[in-house]
């Protein structure tokens, strides 16, 4: 009897000390010890390295920034973006860090794959590369047309990875982005992910472009676009986009196809359209989009098909430049606009669509996705020439609009 | 004669818990690669499996009062078949033990604990499942009360969060490849929904079995309305192509969270930490199941005996499997047993008891 008590007992402190002891001790790591990497830039591996000027200064630093991977030959260059968190402006505390002094390190490592290039990182950082609050991934534009998915496989499937980070391509250097000051931000990448809220504004920007967007789409085999972003030393434009057919970048689109483009995906959030006035000649009507619709709905007939595009629009007439006195407090005058508005949204997404299907046949409209929802049939059979096909696919157009507010005068 | 200590409305944790286990995280795809888009439907049809299995336990309870399942089956097929069966049935719930334990940990390992050796985890993760089940039945129905508003929260709130990113169009094109697929795609969902059979080996202790039909109705609903919710969710956000190639959809569904507001931003943790429960309070179900249809198999009472000298067996089948690929290979295999006892055997054993009956009340006559 006494034997089992004492059994009992020992059971006890052993549960005790297992779960006192043992649980969680393994993934104990001090918040100070992690080094948060808030950006990554991938480049071609050459030429080494980027934004220094003088030679003899940074030999030191290609011989640092290269390693000799386990196989093959260096082909990308992948910088990590980690903050220097003491000299933070915008801390909790309000802040203090010198303006002078760097807020960020951005290393670069030469490899051709990046979970071994990131590792190597481990060679120069005493802080372990943490990536759970990634923000976001900048693709040079040549590393982009060779293919994204070897760039991204492992930021696809890794956990510590988030799906919601942005991408991003740049025509430059990749990491010239993660190098930039920005005057408020004390972060390029924060800077950078948060560019693409001004999307309710600004019709120019692309805002659901993250990796599981990116994931999504190759794995799909939809065509797609990323948004394209130019830096200068204290400034980042995100504006336009950079189209991908399967994974490989194929092209640019200008920053006012990429509001059309969007007009079509159903993907607006806000933004401008101007038209021409019905007053007079050389005059013209600045409206801010309050709400957009898109519906698209495939249609076949006598072996062609033909998208029908429904788009319901309001607006606010918020600037009429003008230059005699016309009144816009008037009922016949705002029908008026209405109709322009209407013209100008038909013929201008007929004419992206027109544009993008001749110049670079890659459907980042997915007229395909809608062609497997609504005609499964046909699609069954044309799945495989759909990029054949896509060139010859007719668009009808038809927009709903209407102005609700027109501002505060006459 | 066991106690009866069970109240009608307890049976409603055991369902829920017994059914909704490890496998919610990773049944979107094993139904998606079948019926895919279409995959919400297999679970909604799904429900006529777990009503029919519900339902059964309970109906052959009545048929033979104060029996549990083996001894039910050991009745109905003879001694002999019967331990075959019963033998069985203790590969079938030690085996998905054992690897629910495995999957368990390796999800653990992947997103929380990453540098935790896995046997220290296996352990640790069995230790609460040995000792909820060495407290007895009432202190384990009170755990699993207790636990299964946790069930209901986290499917809500998970449901909610990631309603921000659906795309309502993903689920056309509808039944476009027929009803195959999603008559087949219901089949994956045959081996969660089995653990309803805690249903057969807790019945006897129940004071009042006749009210505890109601409650395995509405246990059914609630688990059916977690796995639809997980399932569709995981179609609406993903489409069915990206479903296919995600290992944990359900914990790649809380990764796929993020609010313009700096809220949630390590979602999967929070979820992690919801689900560690969840998983333990299905394995405590199938361990008491299995406690007693040993005790049936080897016509003992010795409880401990019996209670502990499983551990080595399910723990040694949480570390037996070599990869990932392996353990989810092996739960395959674990289905298709599950598809035996779920088509054959309990069909079987109501027929016979059907004939019983009717050769008895013939008798009578």
């Amino acid at each position: 009897m006494k034997k089992r008590s004492l059994c009992k007992v020992m059971l006890k402190i052993v549960i005790l000390l297992f779960s006192v002891l043992l649980f969680g001790c393994w993934d104990y790591a001090e918040v100070e010890d992690r080094g948060y990497v808030l950006g990554i830039a991938i480049d071609m591996a050459e030429p080494l390295p980027r934004g220094q000027d003088d030679l003899e200064e940074y030999l030191s630093e290609r011989e640092i920034e290269k390693m000799i991977p386990q196989y093959g030959e260096p082909k990308f260059a992948y910088t990590i973006q980690v903050p220097i968190v003491p000299q933070a402006r915008m801390g909790p505390e309000g802040g203090g860090g010198d303006v002078e002094e760097d807020r960020t390190w951005d290393l670069t490592m030469t490899g051709n794959n990046f979970f071994e290039a990131q590792r190597q990182f481990a060679t120069r950082l005493e802080y372990l590369p943490f990536y759970e609050h990634l923000q976001v991934v900048v693709i040079n534009e040549e590393v982009a047309r060779q293919g994204i998915l070897p760039v991204l496989d492992l930021l696809l499937a890794d956990h510590e990875m988030r799906r919601r980070t942005r991408v991003f391509i740049t025509p430059g250097d990749a990491k010239s982005i993660l190098d930039v000051v920005p005057r408020i931000d004390d972060y390029s990448s924060r800077y950078l992910e948060r560019l693409p809220l001004g999307a309710s504004r600004n019709s120019r920007i692309l805002h659901e472009t993250d990796l599981g967007q990116v994931a999504m789409s190759i794995h799909t085999g939809v065509d797609f676009g990323l948004p394209r972003v130019v830096a200068t030393e204290d400034e980042i434009k995100n504006a336009g986009l950079a189209l991908f057919r399967e994974d490989k970048m194929i092209g640019w689109l200008g920053e006012v196809d990429t509001i059309w483009a969007k007009w079509v995906r159903d993907a607006v959030l806000g933004g401008t359209i101007v038209v021409d006035s019905p007053n007079e000649e050389a005059e013209i009507v600045v409206l801010e989009v309050v709400k957009a619709n898109t519906k698209v709905r495939p249609r076949v007939a006598d072996h062609q098909i033909i998208m029908d595009i429904e788009v319901d629009a309001t607006f606010n007439l918020v600037e009429e430049v003008r230059y005699g006195k016309a009144n816009i407090f008037n009922e016949d005058y705002l029908e008026e606009v209405e109709k322009l508005a209407k013209k100008r949204i038909e013929e201008e997404i007929k004419d992206t669509v027109s544009y993008v299907q001749e110049e670079y046949g890659a459907d980042i409209f997915h007229f395909n996705v809608q062609m497997r929802r609504y005609e499964p049939d046909v699609w069954a059979k044309i799945e495989n020439e759909w990029h054949d096909i896509f060139p010859q696919v007719m668009v009808n157009v038809n927009a709903e609009t209407e102005i609700r507010l027109t501002g505060l005068m006459k | 004669m066991m106690e009866k200590e069970l109240n009608g409305v307890d049976m409603l944790a055991f369902v829920v818990h017994g059914t909704v286990g490890i496998r919610l995280l990773t049944i979107p795809r094993d139904i998606v690669e079948i019926g895919s888009n279409n995959g919400w439907m297999s679970v909604a049809l799904s429900a006529v499996i777990a009503f029919y299995l519900g339902f059964s336990f309970y109906w052959l309870y009545t048929k033979h009062p104060n029996l549990n399942i083996s001894q039910i089956i050991e009745a109905n097929l003879g001694k002999k078949i019967g331990k075959i069966i019963m033998v069985a049935i203790a590969i079938y719930i030690i085996s998905t033990i054992g690897l629910s334990l495995r999957a368990f940990t390796d999800s653990v390992k992947m997103f929380l604990l990453d540098t935790t050796p896995r046997s220290v985890l296996v352990i640790l993760g069995a230790l609460p499942i040995v000792y909820g089940v060495s407290k007895g039945i009432k202190t384990l129905s009170i755990v699993l009360d207790l636990l299964l508003p946790l069930v209901i929260l986290s499917t809500i709130l998970l449901v909610v969060l990631a309603s921000t990113s659906v795309d309502l169009e993903n689920y056309r094109p509808v039944l476009h490849e027929g009803l195959m697929p999603v008559l087949k795609g219901s089949l994956q969902m045959v081996h969660p929904l089995l653990g309803i059979g805690i249903i057969g080996y807790i019945m006897p202790q129940f004071n009042e079995p006749k009210r505890v039909k109601k409650w395995i109705g509405i246990g059914v609903l609630i688990s059916i309305g977690s796995y639809l919710a997980i399932v569709t969710l995981s179609i609406l956000v993903f489409g069915s192509e990206e479903t296919k190639m995600l290992i944990w959809p359900t914990i790649s569904l809380s990764k796929a969270i993020q609010l313009e507001t700096e809220l949630f931003e390590r979602a999967e943790s929070l979820f992690m930490t919801m689900w560690i429960p969840i998983a333990f309070t299905t394995m405590v179900t199938f361990y008491y199941s299995s406690t007693l249809n040993l005790k049936v198999l080897f016509d003992s009472n010795r409880d401990h005996l019996i209670t502990y000298g499983q551990i080595p067996l399910f723990i040694l089948i949480a570390v037996l499997p070599n990869s990932v690929v392996d353990n989810y290979k092996y739960l395959g295999w674990v289905n298709l047993l599950a598809m035996f006892f779920a088509f054959i055997i309990i069909p079987l054993v109501i027929v016979i008891t059907l004939f019983k009956n009717r050769r008895v009340s013939n008798e009578k006559t």
